[in-house]
């Protein structure tokens, strides 16, 4: 489409710069701001450069969140991706009556806003009125998801894959449908069997839907925190104290407002590094692909 | 007895979604006394009075006004700033675009 020059347009693209500066930029400064000065109290505040990154990237506290998370983040990616791209390939194909049943009862738990997820999974595992917490008791599991870390850690894994799980499978459906018929007849003349279709076929075509999935999983999971506050607040202890977790703590509970600004700026920088990665990976390999 | 593989897996799937969902429809029909005293896997004496609460109580629906609220403010606002400005880097050229 042929665009014409005109600097009048700056009058149109005015507003949003207004409003995404006043929004967005000033609290992101402010940020700034707060993370490289101290305070004495009653708001007076004095420069100390780099004190608070040092102090942060030092502690023991922020590693320990820090393992949490990237434990939790690889367990998470691990089972929701398979089993997301297993269940997609078992979904009805022709698009008829039980394809849109399917599509809808799949997406159904993608739509519960998310403390309401956290409060159903934290009633439903507790022994005397959940179904699930009940059920384990009376074949003998000793599971108390308060006081056990370990059960803390399970009934939060299985909360986040019974919620995001079928972002992955409308994803890889969506990725599925879109290879033509063309590919599958050829593998049919060749006699190749189904894991060869997946390896050779499927698999390939779905790799920039995959990434896709991979990325928002990534990002989702890494800056996690409304689920686990209402299951566990943190876990018995610090079990399930995951980075967003410990962010709020620091800022809100113990109001250590310098600390807990240079904890904020490195960890969006985390996030925006690895997903400048995975973003130059998947327009590498769109072009690869020639697309 | 010929048993569809996909069907199945499908089956086992969508009702592990629904578990927690059935569990909270069963819990909304029934009392609070119910619920915190007995176990039972449908109510006992099913009851449509906590959705009675829900819908005529003030402290309950004022969230559902105040997200409506929200949200209808929240699209206006997005959408009357960023038309104009999607409008403008899609027909024009200027100096930083």
């Amino acid at each position: 489409m042929n665009k014409t020059h005109n600097q009048k347009a700056w009058f149109m693209v005015l507003p949003v710069v207004l409003l995404v500066a006043f929004s967005a930029v000033i609290p992101l400064m402010t940020v700034v701001n707060y993370s490289v000065q101290d305070t004495f109290g009653n708001n007076e505040f004095f420069w100390v450069g780099l004190e608070w990154f040092e102090e942060i990237l030092a502690s023991n506290r922020m590693h320990d969140a820090l393992g949490r998370q990237v434990i939790f983040t690889t367990t998470i990616l691990l089972i929701e991706i398979p089993l997301g791209i297993f269940v997609a390939l078992h979904m009805p194909k022709k698009s008829g009556f039980w394809s849109s049943i399917c599509l809808v009862l799949v997406a159904l738990p993608l739509l519960i806003p998310w403390n309401v997820v956290g409060t159903i999974w934290q009633i439903f595992g507790r022994i005397d009125i959940g179904l699930l917490g009940y059920t384990l008791d009376q074949m003998g599991i000793d599971y108390n998801y308060t006081q056990d870390s370990f059960a803390a850690w399970v009934t939060i894994i299985i909360m986040d894959v019974w919620h995001w799980t079928s972002l992955v499978v409308l994803l890889s459906y969506a990725g599925l449908k879109s290879i033509p018929d063309a590919y599958y007849q050829a593998a049919k003349i060749d006699q190749a069997s189904r894991l060869s279709v997946f390896r050779y076929i499927e698999l390939p075509k779905m790799k920039g839907v995959l990434l896709i999935a991979i990325l928002l999983r990534f990002m989702d999971s890494f800056m996690i925190y409304t689920e686990p506050f209402v299951v566990t607040g943190g876990g018995p202890g610090s079990a399930t104290t995951f980075l967003s977790i410990d962010l709020v703590k620091m800022a809100i509970g113990q109001f250590d407002l310098g600390p807990a600004a240079a904890f904020s700026l490195i960890y969006f920088l985390v996030i925006l590094l690895i997903s400048w990665v995975f973003y130059t990976v998947m327009v590498h390999s769109d072009k690869e692909a020639g697309l | 007895m010929k048993i569809n593989k996909s069907a199945f897996i499908m089956t086992l799937y969508i009702i592990f979604l629904m578990l927690p969902i059935y569990w909270l429809i069963n819990m909304s029909l029934k009392t609070n006394q119910e619920i915190l005293t007995t176990f039972s896997l449908w109510p006992n004496d099913l009851t449509f009075d906590n959705y009675m609460v829900i819908f005529t109580d003030p402290s309950w629906y004022n969230g559902y006004l105040n997200s409506i609220t929200y949200v209808v403010m929240n699209m206006v606002i997005s959408l009357s700033v960023a038309l104009p400005a999607a409008y403008a880097f899609s027909r024009y050229t200027f100096m930083g675009d």
